[in-house]
Protein backbone atom coordinates (compact mmCIF):
# COMPACT_ATOMS: atom_id res chain seq x y z
CA UNK A 1 0.00 0.00 0.00
CA UNK A 2 1.37 3.59 -0.78
CA UNK A 3 1.20 6.51 1.76
CA UNK A 4 -1.82 7.98 -0.44
CA UNK A 5 -3.68 4.65 -1.80
CA UNK A 6 -6.00 4.91 1.05
CA UNK A 7 -7.84 8.16 0.36
CA UNK A 8 -8.16 11.19 -1.46
CA UNK A 9 -7.97 14.10 0.82
CA UNK A 10 -4.12 14.54 2.80
CA UNK A 11 -4.20 15.48 6.33
CA UNK A 12 -3.42 18.80 5.33
CA UNK A 13 -6.09 19.46 2.96
CA UNK A 14 -8.64 17.79 5.92
CA UNK A 15 -7.59 20.03 8.46
CA UNK A 16 -7.60 23.22 6.24
CA UNK A 17 -11.30 22.59 5.19
CA UNK A 18 -12.37 22.27 8.67
CA UNK A 19 -10.53 25.12 10.18
CA UNK A 20 -11.75 26.91 7.26
CA UNK A 21 -15.47 25.80 8.02
CA UNK A 22 -15.08 26.68 11.87
CA UNK A 23 -14.24 30.06 11.20
CA UNK A 24 -16.87 31.34 8.92
CA UNK A 25 -19.19 33.85 10.52
CA UNK A 26 -21.62 32.25 12.70
CA UNK A 27 -24.74 31.32 11.19
CA UNK A 28 -23.06 30.88 8.02
CA UNK A 29 -23.98 27.53 6.04
CA UNK A 30 -21.30 25.67 5.39
CA UNK A 31 -21.75 24.30 1.85
CA UNK A 32 -23.04 20.96 1.57
CA UNK A 33 -21.59 19.78 -1.45
CA UNK A 34 -17.80 21.00 0.13
CA UNK A 35 -19.21 19.47 3.55
CA UNK A 36 -20.27 15.90 2.32
CA UNK A 37 -16.84 15.30 0.14
CA UNK A 38 -14.82 15.42 3.85
CA UNK A 39 -17.50 14.69 6.00
CA UNK A 40 -19.86 11.72 6.81
CA UNK A 41 -23.76 12.61 7.46
CA UNK A 42 -25.01 11.12 10.54
CA UNK A 43 -28.24 9.59 10.99
CA UNK A 44 -29.99 12.72 12.01
CA UNK A 45 -28.04 15.53 10.59
CA UNK A 46 -26.01 16.08 7.20
CA UNK A 47 -22.18 16.63 6.47
CA UNK A 48 -22.91 20.22 7.05
CA UNK A 49 -24.57 20.44 10.33
CA UNK A 50 -21.99 17.81 12.02
CA UNK A 51 -19.20 20.84 10.80
CA UNK A 52 -21.63 23.72 12.18
CA UNK A 53 -21.38 22.01 15.68
CA UNK A 54 -17.89 22.78 15.69
CA UNK A 55 -18.28 26.41 14.07
CA UNK A 56 -20.73 27.14 17.06
CA UNK A 57 -18.46 26.10 19.56
CA UNK A 58 -15.42 27.66 18.45
CA UNK A 59 -17.53 31.18 18.36
CA UNK A 60 -19.11 30.49 21.93
CA UNK A 61 -15.79 29.38 23.52
CA UNK A 62 -13.85 32.33 22.28
CA UNK A 63 -16.92 34.88 22.35
CA UNK A 64 -17.41 33.60 26.32
CA UNK A 65 -13.42 34.46 26.86
CA UNK A 66 -13.38 37.89 25.77
CA UNK A 67 -16.95 38.59 27.47
CA UNK A 68 -15.45 37.40 30.57
CA UNK A 69 -12.13 39.57 30.75
CA UNK A 70 -13.77 42.98 29.07
CA UNK A 71 -16.33 43.03 30.95
CA UNK A 72 -15.71 46.95 31.45
CA UNK A 73 -15.59 47.31 27.74
CA UNK A 74 -18.92 45.49 27.44
CA UNK A 75 -20.65 47.92 29.65
CA UNK A 76 -19.25 51.09 27.68
CA UNK A 77 -20.67 49.56 24.34
CA UNK A 78 -23.60 47.76 25.31
CA UNK A 79 -23.89 44.12 24.64
CA UNK A 80 -24.96 44.36 20.92
CA UNK A 81 -22.10 46.78 20.06
CA UNK A 82 -19.60 44.95 22.17
CA UNK A 83 -20.39 41.52 20.68
CA UNK A 84 -20.26 43.32 16.74
CA UNK A 85 -16.59 44.68 17.97
CA UNK A 86 -16.08 40.74 19.52
CA UNK A 87 -16.82 39.14 16.41
CA UNK A 88 -14.58 41.65 13.90
CA UNK A 89 -11.90 41.44 16.38
CA UNK A 90 -11.92 37.36 16.22
CA UNK A 91 -12.34 37.71 12.65
CA UNK A 92 -9.51 39.64 11.75
CA UNK A 93 -6.76 38.42 14.63
CA UNK A 94 -8.23 34.78 15.22
CA UNK A 95 -6.12 33.47 18.27
CA UNK A 96 -2.62 32.90 18.28
CA UNK A 97 -1.64 31.76 21.19
CA UNK A 98 -2.07 28.28 23.19
CA UNK A 99 -3.86 29.60 26.08
CA UNK A 100 -7.05 31.91 25.77
CA UNK A 101 -6.01 33.95 28.51
CA UNK A 102 -3.80 35.75 25.71
CA UNK A 103 -6.96 35.88 23.04
CA UNK A 104 -7.50 39.43 24.20
CA UNK A 105 -3.64 40.66 24.15
CA UNK A 106 -4.57 42.42 20.70
CA UNK A 107 -8.20 44.46 22.03
CA UNK A 108 -5.78 47.88 22.66
CA UNK A 109 -4.41 48.35 19.39
CA UNK A 110 -7.74 47.14 17.85
CA UNK A 111 -9.78 49.44 19.09
CA UNK A 112 -7.75 51.79 18.20
CA UNK A 113 -7.54 50.88 14.34
CA UNK A 114 -10.91 50.86 14.19
CA UNK A 115 -12.85 53.51 15.84
CA UNK A 116 -15.85 52.95 13.63
CA UNK A 117 -16.62 50.17 15.74
CA UNK A 118 -17.10 52.18 19.10
CA UNK A 119 -17.81 55.48 18.39
CA UNK A 120 -18.89 57.28 20.35
CA UNK A 121 -17.00 56.46 22.86
CA UNK A 122 -13.46 55.76 20.71
CA UNK A 123 -11.27 57.43 23.45
CA UNK A 124 -13.39 55.84 26.82
CA UNK A 125 -13.25 52.22 25.17
CA UNK A 126 -9.90 52.52 24.19
CA UNK A 127 -8.66 53.59 27.73
CA UNK A 128 -10.68 50.69 29.37
CA UNK A 129 -9.41 48.25 26.50
CA UNK A 130 -5.57 49.07 27.43
CA UNK A 131 -7.23 49.16 31.66
CA UNK A 132 -8.62 45.48 31.54
CA UNK A 133 -5.64 44.11 29.37
CA UNK A 134 -3.47 45.38 32.19
CA UNK A 135 -5.10 43.72 34.59
CA UNK A 136 -4.75 40.40 33.07
CA UNK A 137 -1.49 41.04 32.81
CA UNK A 138 -1.07 42.01 36.66
CA UNK A 139 -3.02 39.06 37.56
CA UNK A 140 -0.80 36.27 36.38
CA UNK A 141 1.89 37.30 34.48
CA UNK A 142 5.69 36.10 35.91
CA UNK A 143 7.84 38.31 38.50
CA UNK A 144 10.69 38.60 38.62
CA UNK A 145 13.86 38.79 41.43
CA UNK A 146 13.72 42.34 42.75
CA UNK A 147 16.79 44.84 42.24
CA UNK A 148 18.88 44.57 45.16
CA UNK A 149 20.02 47.81 46.76
CA UNK A 150 23.24 46.52 48.62
CA UNK A 151 24.06 45.18 44.83
CA UNK A 152 24.03 48.86 43.82
CA UNK A 153 27.29 50.48 43.12
CA UNK A 154 26.97 54.25 44.70
CA UNK A 155 29.38 55.63 42.11
CA UNK A 156 27.62 54.16 39.23
CA UNK A 157 24.08 54.61 40.27
CA UNK A 158 23.41 57.35 37.47
CA UNK A 159 24.11 54.69 34.91
CA UNK A 160 22.25 52.31 36.36
CA UNK A 161 19.24 50.67 34.37
CA UNK A 162 16.93 48.36 34.92
CA UNK A 163 13.40 46.91 34.22
CA UNK A 164 10.00 46.86 35.56
CA UNK A 165 8.32 43.99 36.63
CA UNK A 166 6.46 42.37 33.96
CA UNK A 167 3.27 42.36 35.85
CA UNK A 168 2.80 45.45 35.43
CA UNK A 169 1.32 48.20 32.89
CA UNK A 170 1.82 51.84 33.31
CA UNK A 171 -1.26 53.47 31.39
CA UNK A 172 -1.92 57.18 30.78
CA UNK A 173 -5.55 57.35 30.83
CA UNK A 174 -8.54 60.42 29.62
CA UNK A 175 -10.96 58.72 32.42
CA UNK A 176 -10.13 57.53 35.80
CA UNK A 177 -10.92 53.84 35.01
CA UNK A 178 -9.59 52.60 38.36
CA UNK A 179 -12.46 54.56 40.87
CA UNK A 180 -14.99 53.43 37.84
CA UNK A 181 -13.96 49.88 37.99
CA UNK A 182 -13.98 49.76 41.22
CA UNK A 183 -17.39 50.99 41.73
CA UNK A 184 -18.47 48.70 38.68
CA UNK A 185 -17.36 45.81 40.97
CA UNK A 186 -19.26 46.72 44.10
CA UNK A 187 -22.53 47.20 41.72
CA UNK A 188 -21.83 43.99 40.32
CA UNK A 189 -21.18 42.36 43.57
CA UNK A 190 -24.66 43.75 44.82
CA UNK A 191 -26.63 42.87 41.92
CA UNK A 192 -25.52 38.69 41.98
CA UNK A 193 -26.06 39.17 45.99
CA UNK A 194 -29.85 40.17 44.62
CA UNK A 195 -30.42 38.41 41.49
CA UNK A 196 -29.45 34.89 39.94
CA UNK A 197 -28.89 37.01 36.70
CA UNK A 198 -25.34 38.07 37.19
CA UNK A 199 -24.41 38.82 34.24
CA UNK A 200 -28.12 41.02 33.04
CA UNK A 201 -26.08 43.80 31.20
CA UNK A 202 -24.77 41.37 28.46
CA UNK A 203 -28.26 41.43 26.88
CA UNK A 204 -28.27 45.46 26.61
CA UNK A 205 -28.57 46.64 23.60
CA UNK A 206 -26.97 50.20 24.68
CA UNK A 207 -24.52 51.00 27.73
CA UNK A 208 -26.43 50.50 30.38
CA UNK A 209 -24.94 53.04 32.72
CA UNK A 210 -23.16 56.30 32.52
CA UNK A 211 -19.84 56.42 31.33
CA UNK A 212 -16.97 57.87 33.36
CA UNK A 213 -16.11 61.92 33.14
CA UNK A 214 -12.92 62.23 31.40
CA UNK A 215 -9.83 62.97 33.88
CA UNK A 216 -6.91 62.64 32.96
CA UNK A 217 -4.97 59.52 35.12
CA UNK A 218 -1.61 58.26 35.38
CA UNK A 219 -1.62 54.68 36.56
CA UNK A 220 0.25 51.36 37.08
CA UNK A 221 -1.82 48.69 37.47
CA UNK A 222 0.27 45.53 39.32
CA UNK A 223 -0.34 43.11 41.91
CA UNK A 224 1.13 43.03 45.59
CA UNK A 225 0.49 39.98 47.51
CA UNK A 226 -1.07 38.39 44.38
CA UNK A 227 -3.39 41.13 44.45
CA UNK A 228 -4.28 43.56 41.70
CA UNK A 229 -4.22 47.23 42.63
CA UNK A 230 -4.07 50.37 40.47
CA UNK A 231 -1.63 52.91 41.91
CA UNK A 232 -2.04 56.00 41.12
CA UNK A 233 1.08 58.17 39.74
CA UNK A 234 2.16 61.63 39.24
CA UNK A 235 2.40 62.76 36.01
CA UNK A 236 6.71 63.16 36.58
CA UNK A 237 6.60 59.88 37.97
CA UNK A 238 4.60 58.06 35.31
CA UNK A 239 7.22 59.68 33.16
CA UNK A 240 10.49 58.65 34.55
CA UNK A 241 8.96 55.04 35.03
CA UNK A 242 8.25 54.65 31.67
CA UNK A 243 11.61 55.95 30.93
CA UNK A 244 12.83 53.06 33.14
CA UNK A 245 10.77 50.71 31.58
CA UNK A 246 12.49 51.46 28.16
CA UNK A 247 15.83 50.64 29.53
CA UNK A 248 17.08 54.46 29.68
CA UNK A 249 19.69 54.78 32.55
CA UNK A 250 18.35 56.15 35.97
CA UNK A 251 20.21 59.15 35.25
CA UNK A 252 18.18 59.91 32.04
CA UNK A 253 15.70 58.72 33.47
CA UNK A 254 15.24 61.25 36.11
CA UNK A 255 16.70 64.53 34.29
CA UNK A 256 12.66 65.49 34.15
CA UNK A 257 12.53 64.94 37.45
CA UNK A 258 11.47 68.35 39.88
CA UNK A 259 13.49 67.65 43.09
CA UNK A 260 15.90 65.08 44.43
CA UNK A 261 14.04 64.77 47.13
CA UNK A 262 11.24 63.81 45.30
CA UNK A 263 12.75 61.10 43.31
CA UNK A 264 14.07 59.37 46.84
CA UNK A 265 10.32 59.03 47.66
CA UNK A 266 9.53 57.49 44.59
CA UNK A 267 12.76 55.16 44.40
CA UNK A 268 11.28 54.19 47.76
CA UNK A 269 8.16 53.46 47.02
CA UNK A 270 9.08 51.46 43.96
CA UNK A 271 11.57 49.20 46.10
CA UNK A 272 9.23 48.47 48.68
CA UNK A 273 6.69 47.58 46.04
CA UNK A 274 8.97 45.61 44.31
CA UNK A 275 8.83 47.01 40.93
CA UNK A 276 12.28 47.50 39.95
CA UNK A 277 14.18 44.26 38.59
CA UNK A 278 17.86 44.02 37.55
CA UNK A 279 18.33 43.95 33.70
CA UNK B 1 -4.88 -5.36 41.42
CA UNK B 2 -3.65 -1.95 39.91
CA UNK B 3 -3.35 -0.75 37.25
CA UNK B 4 0.18 1.16 38.03
CA UNK B 5 2.26 1.12 34.51
CA UNK B 6 5.30 2.12 33.14
CA UNK B 7 2.82 4.59 31.06
CA UNK B 8 1.38 6.57 34.16
CA UNK B 9 4.77 6.40 36.14
CA UNK B 10 3.94 3.44 37.97
CA UNK B 11 1.35 5.59 40.29
CA UNK B 12 -1.48 4.33 41.97
CA UNK B 13 -3.34 6.93 42.53
CA UNK B 14 -6.95 6.66 43.25
CA UNK B 15 -9.89 8.52 42.66
CA UNK B 16 -9.44 12.61 41.61
CA UNK B 17 -10.80 15.35 40.47
CA UNK B 18 -10.43 18.36 38.41
CA UNK B 19 -9.26 21.52 40.08
CA UNK B 20 -11.80 24.29 38.66
CA UNK B 21 -11.94 27.79 40.26
CA UNK B 22 -15.20 27.82 42.05
CA UNK B 23 -13.51 25.21 44.71
CA UNK B 24 -10.34 26.89 45.56
CA UNK B 25 -12.17 28.32 48.55
CA UNK B 26 -13.10 25.09 50.14
CA UNK B 27 -10.30 23.34 49.09
CA UNK B 28 -7.94 25.75 50.53
CA UNK B 29 -9.98 26.44 54.08
CA UNK B 30 -10.77 22.59 54.17
CA UNK B 31 -7.80 20.30 53.25
CA UNK B 32 -10.39 17.72 52.38
CA UNK B 33 -9.25 14.25 51.28
CA UNK B 34 -8.61 14.12 47.66
CA UNK B 35 -6.74 11.19 46.29
CA UNK B 36 -4.89 13.84 43.52
CA UNK B 37 -6.29 16.94 41.61
CA UNK B 38 -5.77 17.54 37.66
CA UNK B 39 -4.73 20.46 36.79
CA UNK B 40 -5.28 21.83 33.00
CA UNK B 41 -1.53 22.61 32.20
CA UNK B 42 -2.29 26.05 29.89
CA UNK B 43 -4.26 27.75 33.17
CA UNK B 44 -0.54 27.80 35.00
CA UNK B 45 1.59 28.43 32.19
CA UNK B 46 1.84 31.95 33.41
CA UNK B 47 3.94 30.75 36.20
CA UNK B 48 3.24 33.78 38.17
CA UNK B 49 0.22 35.37 40.29
CA UNK B 50 -2.49 34.33 41.65
CA UNK B 51 -2.35 30.79 39.80
CA UNK B 52 1.24 30.23 40.68
CA UNK B 53 0.28 30.77 44.80
CA UNK B 54 -2.88 28.00 44.16
CA UNK B 55 -0.46 25.67 42.64
CA UNK B 56 2.20 26.09 45.37
CA UNK B 57 -0.59 25.69 47.56
CA UNK B 58 -2.21 22.82 46.14
CA UNK B 59 0.86 21.06 46.04
CA UNK B 60 2.14 21.50 49.70
CA UNK B 61 -0.94 19.02 50.33
CA UNK B 62 -2.05 17.38 47.19
CA UNK B 63 -0.73 15.01 44.55
CA UNK B 64 -1.18 16.95 41.25
CA UNK B 65 -1.66 15.51 37.53
CA UNK B 66 -1.07 17.11 34.52
CA UNK B 67 -3.92 17.17 31.70
CA UNK B 68 -3.17 19.64 28.56
CA UNK B 69 -5.50 21.03 26.16
CA UNK B 70 -3.16 22.61 23.60
CA UNK B 71 -0.76 19.97 22.36
CA UNK B 72 -2.48 19.34 19.34
CA UNK B 73 -1.04 15.89 18.39
CA UNK B 74 -2.21 15.73 15.09
CA UNK B 75 -1.80 19.20 14.02
CA UNK B 76 0.47 19.68 10.94
CA UNK B 77 2.84 22.67 11.96
CA UNK B 78 6.23 22.68 14.30
CA UNK B 79 5.26 23.23 18.22
CA UNK B 80 6.15 26.09 19.29
CA UNK B 81 9.03 25.63 21.35
CA UNK B 82 8.41 27.76 24.01
CA UNK B 83 4.93 26.25 24.73
CA UNK B 84 7.09 23.53 25.28
CA UNK B 85 9.64 24.68 27.51
CA UNK B 86 7.18 26.54 29.67
CA UNK B 87 5.06 23.68 29.71
CA UNK B 88 8.57 21.40 30.92
CA UNK B 89 9.03 24.09 33.35
CA UNK B 90 5.42 23.41 34.30
CA UNK B 91 6.32 19.54 34.97
CA UNK B 92 9.40 20.15 36.88
CA UNK B 93 7.53 22.13 39.48
CA UNK B 94 3.94 19.58 39.89
CA UNK B 95 5.85 16.36 39.95
CA UNK B 96 3.56 15.27 37.41
CA UNK B 97 4.34 11.29 36.98
CA UNK B 98 2.96 11.53 33.64
CA UNK B 99 1.33 14.39 31.11
CA UNK B 100 -1.89 13.58 29.08
CA UNK B 101 -3.13 15.44 26.06
CA UNK B 102 -5.93 14.51 23.21
CA UNK B 103 -5.65 12.72 20.14
CA UNK B 104 -6.81 15.44 18.06
CA UNK B 105 -5.87 18.57 16.23
CA UNK B 106 -6.41 21.93 16.67
CA UNK B 107 -4.68 24.57 14.64
CA UNK B 108 -3.64 25.95 11.35
CA UNK B 109 -0.62 27.93 10.30
CA UNK B 110 -0.28 29.28 13.82
CA UNK B 111 -4.02 30.35 14.62
CA UNK B 112 -5.77 28.15 17.31
CA UNK B 113 -9.39 26.77 17.07
CA UNK B 114 -8.97 26.04 21.21
CA UNK B 115 -11.42 23.24 20.29
CA UNK B 116 -10.15 19.24 20.31
CA UNK B 117 -10.73 18.54 16.29
CA UNK B 118 -11.03 14.63 15.58
CA UNK B 119 -8.52 13.61 13.24
CA UNK B 120 -9.43 11.54 10.23
CA UNK B 121 -8.41 7.59 10.85
CA UNK B 122 -5.95 7.36 8.35
CA UNK B 123 -2.50 5.64 8.12
CA UNK B 124 -0.94 8.94 7.05
CA UNK B 125 -2.67 10.53 10.48
CA UNK B 126 -1.36 7.35 12.50
CA UNK B 127 2.40 8.18 11.89
CA UNK B 128 2.34 12.25 11.79
CA UNK B 129 0.43 11.78 15.19
CA UNK B 130 2.71 9.12 16.65
CA UNK B 131 5.94 11.17 15.61
CA UNK B 132 4.73 14.46 16.97
CA UNK B 133 3.63 12.74 20.85
CA UNK B 134 7.48 11.18 21.10
CA UNK B 135 8.60 14.51 19.93
CA UNK B 136 7.01 15.84 23.39
CA UNK B 137 7.83 12.77 25.51
CA UNK B 138 11.29 12.87 24.76
CA UNK B 139 11.36 16.40 24.96
CA UNK B 140 9.40 16.35 28.36
CA UNK B 141 11.42 12.92 29.47
CA UNK B 142 8.08 12.00 30.58
CA UNK B 143 5.59 9.47 29.80
CA UNK B 144 2.42 10.72 28.03
CA UNK B 145 -0.73 9.38 27.38
CA UNK B 146 -3.25 10.60 24.94
CA UNK B 147 -6.69 11.42 25.78
CA UNK B 148 -9.97 10.03 23.00
CA UNK B 149 -11.77 12.48 22.40
CA UNK B 150 -15.50 13.16 21.79
CA UNK B 151 -16.54 13.98 18.51
CA UNK B 152 -19.29 15.25 16.17
CA UNK B 153 -18.19 14.14 12.78
CA UNK B 154 -16.61 11.76 11.05
CA UNK B 155 -14.56 11.47 7.77
CA UNK B 156 -15.05 9.98 4.57
CA UNK B 157 -11.30 9.62 4.48
CA UNK B 158 -10.95 7.73 7.40
CA UNK B 159 -10.34 3.52 6.44
CA UNK B 160 -10.34 2.97 10.15
CA UNK B 161 -12.17 3.04 13.28
CA UNK B 162 -11.35 5.13 15.90
CA UNK B 163 -10.56 2.38 18.46
CA UNK B 164 -8.37 1.10 15.69
CA UNK B 165 -6.37 4.81 15.32
CA UNK B 166 -6.35 4.95 19.20
CA UNK B 167 -4.59 1.55 19.51
CA UNK B 168 -2.15 1.84 16.03
CA UNK B 169 -1.20 5.24 17.32
CA UNK B 170 -0.60 4.36 20.94
CA UNK B 171 1.62 1.14 19.50
CA UNK B 172 3.53 3.55 16.77
CA UNK B 173 4.03 6.19 19.68
CA UNK B 174 4.37 3.71 22.62
CA UNK B 175 2.15 5.83 24.63
CA UNK B 176 -0.42 5.75 26.84
CA UNK B 177 -3.92 6.09 26.90
CA UNK B 178 -6.04 8.32 29.00
CA UNK B 179 -9.30 6.37 28.77
CA UNK B 180 -12.25 8.91 28.33
CA UNK B 181 -15.31 6.73 28.95
CA UNK B 182 -17.76 9.47 28.55
CA UNK B 183 -16.21 10.65 25.29
CA UNK B 184 -16.64 6.76 23.65
CA UNK B 185 -20.25 6.90 24.98
CA UNK B 186 -20.84 10.73 23.53
CA UNK B 187 -19.45 9.44 20.18
CA UNK B 188 -21.25 5.80 20.18
CA UNK B 189 -24.37 7.93 20.59
CA UNK B 190 -23.39 10.69 17.75
CA UNK B 191 -21.88 8.19 15.37
CA UNK B 192 -23.70 4.74 15.98
CA UNK B 193 -21.13 2.45 17.22
CA UNK B 194 -21.17 -0.02 20.10
CA UNK B 195 -19.50 1.65 23.21
CA UNK B 196 -18.59 -1.55 25.11
CA UNK B 197 -17.10 -3.04 21.53
CA UNK B 198 -14.74 0.17 21.71
CA UNK B 199 -13.53 -0.51 25.52
CA UNK B 200 -12.66 -4.39 24.19
CA UNK B 201 -10.55 -3.51 21.57
CA UNK B 202 -8.48 -0.71 23.14
CA UNK B 203 -4.99 -2.38 24.33
CA UNK B 204 -5.57 -2.29 28.70
CA UNK B 205 -2.41 -2.10 29.35
CA UNK B 206 -1.72 0.98 28.02
CA UNK B 207 -4.51 2.62 29.84
CA UNK B 208 -2.78 5.30 32.92
CA UNK B 209 -6.16 6.81 33.54
CA UNK B 210 -9.74 7.18 33.21
CA UNK B 211 -11.80 10.51 32.78
CA UNK B 212 -15.43 10.32 33.62
CA UNK B 213 -17.77 13.77 33.27
CA UNK B 214 -21.50 13.99 32.14
CA UNK B 215 -22.74 15.42 28.44
CA UNK B 216 -25.66 17.50 27.61
CA UNK B 217 -28.54 16.33 24.92
CA UNK B 218 -28.87 18.90 22.34
CA UNK B 219 -32.00 16.25 20.82
CA UNK B 220 -29.81 14.85 17.28
CA UNK B 221 -26.03 14.90 19.60
CA UNK B 222 -24.98 14.68 22.58
CA UNK B 223 -22.30 17.45 23.12
CA UNK B 224 -18.98 16.82 25.83
CA UNK B 225 -20.07 19.74 28.31
CA UNK B 226 -19.30 18.15 31.40
CA UNK B 227 -22.17 19.73 33.46
CA UNK B 228 -23.94 17.23 34.36
CA UNK B 229 -23.93 14.21 36.78
CA UNK B 230 -22.08 11.29 35.27
CA UNK B 231 -24.98 8.94 33.58
CA UNK B 232 -25.65 5.44 34.11
CA UNK B 233 -24.52 4.66 30.69
CA UNK B 234 -20.88 5.79 31.73
CA UNK B 235 -20.95 4.32 34.90
CA UNK B 236 -21.48 1.40 33.09
CA UNK B 237 -18.63 1.52 30.89
CA UNK B 238 -16.64 2.37 33.52
CA UNK B 239 -17.52 -0.50 35.13
CA UNK B 240 -16.58 -2.64 32.57
CA UNK B 241 -12.80 -1.10 32.29
CA UNK B 242 -12.61 -1.63 36.16
CA UNK B 243 -13.76 -5.68 35.76
CA UNK B 244 -10.99 -5.75 33.33
CA UNK B 245 -8.23 -3.52 34.75
CA UNK B 246 -8.58 -3.17 38.25
CA UNK B 247 -7.49 -0.03 40.43
CA UNK B 248 -7.57 2.41 37.64
CA UNK B 249 -6.33 6.12 38.08
CA UNK B 250 -9.75 7.66 37.58
CA UNK B 251 -10.64 11.46 37.44
CA UNK B 252 -13.98 12.57 37.24
CA UNK B 253 -13.96 15.95 35.39
CA UNK B 254 -16.77 18.92 35.84
CA UNK B 255 -16.46 22.08 34.12
CA UNK B 256 -19.53 24.16 33.59
CA UNK B 257 -22.39 24.63 35.62
CA UNK B 258 -19.92 23.96 38.35
CA UNK B 259 -21.92 22.47 40.95
CA UNK B 260 -20.21 23.27 45.29
CA UNK B 261 -17.07 21.41 46.15
CA UNK B 262 -19.10 18.29 48.53
CA UNK B 263 -21.20 17.26 45.62
CA UNK B 264 -18.51 17.03 42.99
CA UNK B 265 -17.02 15.00 45.67
CA UNK B 266 -20.11 12.60 45.90
CA UNK B 267 -19.64 12.02 42.36
CA UNK B 268 -16.46 10.94 42.77
CA UNK B 269 -17.03 8.75 45.61
CA UNK B 270 -19.29 6.75 43.42
CA UNK B 271 -16.22 6.20 41.13
CA UNK B 272 -14.39 5.08 45.09
CA UNK B 273 -17.74 2.84 45.27
CA UNK B 274 -17.40 0.83 42.03
CA UNK B 275 -13.61 0.83 42.95
CA UNK B 276 -13.69 -0.69 46.30
CA UNK B 277 -16.65 -3.25 44.91
CA UNK B 278 -14.04 -4.38 42.43
CA UNK B 279 -11.29 -4.82 44.93
CA UNK B 280 -13.20 -7.06 47.29
CA UNK B 281 -14.85 -9.28 45.05
CA UNK B 282 -11.40 -10.20 42.60
CA UNK B 283 -9.22 -9.11 45.46
CA UNK B 284 -8.55 -12.73 45.85
CA UNK B 285 -7.26 -13.47 42.33
CA UNK B 286 -4.13 -11.44 43.10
Amino acid sequence: MTENSDRSHSLEEIQDFVFESLRLPPGTEIPADRASSFVEPSEALTASQRLSIYNQQYWYRLIDSLEEDFSGLRFVLGGRRFKELLLAYLTEQGSRSHMLRDLGAKMGDFVESNPELVEPYYDLALDMARFEWAQMIAYDEESLGTLDPAGIDPDAIGELRVRLQPYMTLLSLGYPLDDFSIALNKKRTRQSQESALVRNETTDDEPPGEPPAPETVYLAVHRYNNKIYYKRLEQGEFQVLSALGRGQALSLALAEAESEQIVQSWFASWMRLGWLCPL
Amino acid sequence: MSSANRFNGNSSLGVGIGLRVPHYEHIFKHRPKVDFFEIISENFMTLGGRPREVLETLLEDYRVVQHGVSLYFGSREPYDREYLKRLKRLVEITGTPYLSDHLCWGSVNGYQSHDLLPLPYTKEAVKHTAARIKEVRDFLELPVCVENVSSYITYTDSVMSEWQFLLEVSEAADCGILLDVNNIYVSSVNHGFDARGYIEAVPLDRVAQVHLAGPCDRGTYLLDTHDHPVPDPVWSLYEMVVSRLGAVNTLLEWDDKIPPFQEVMAEAGKAMTILDRYHQEGGTDD
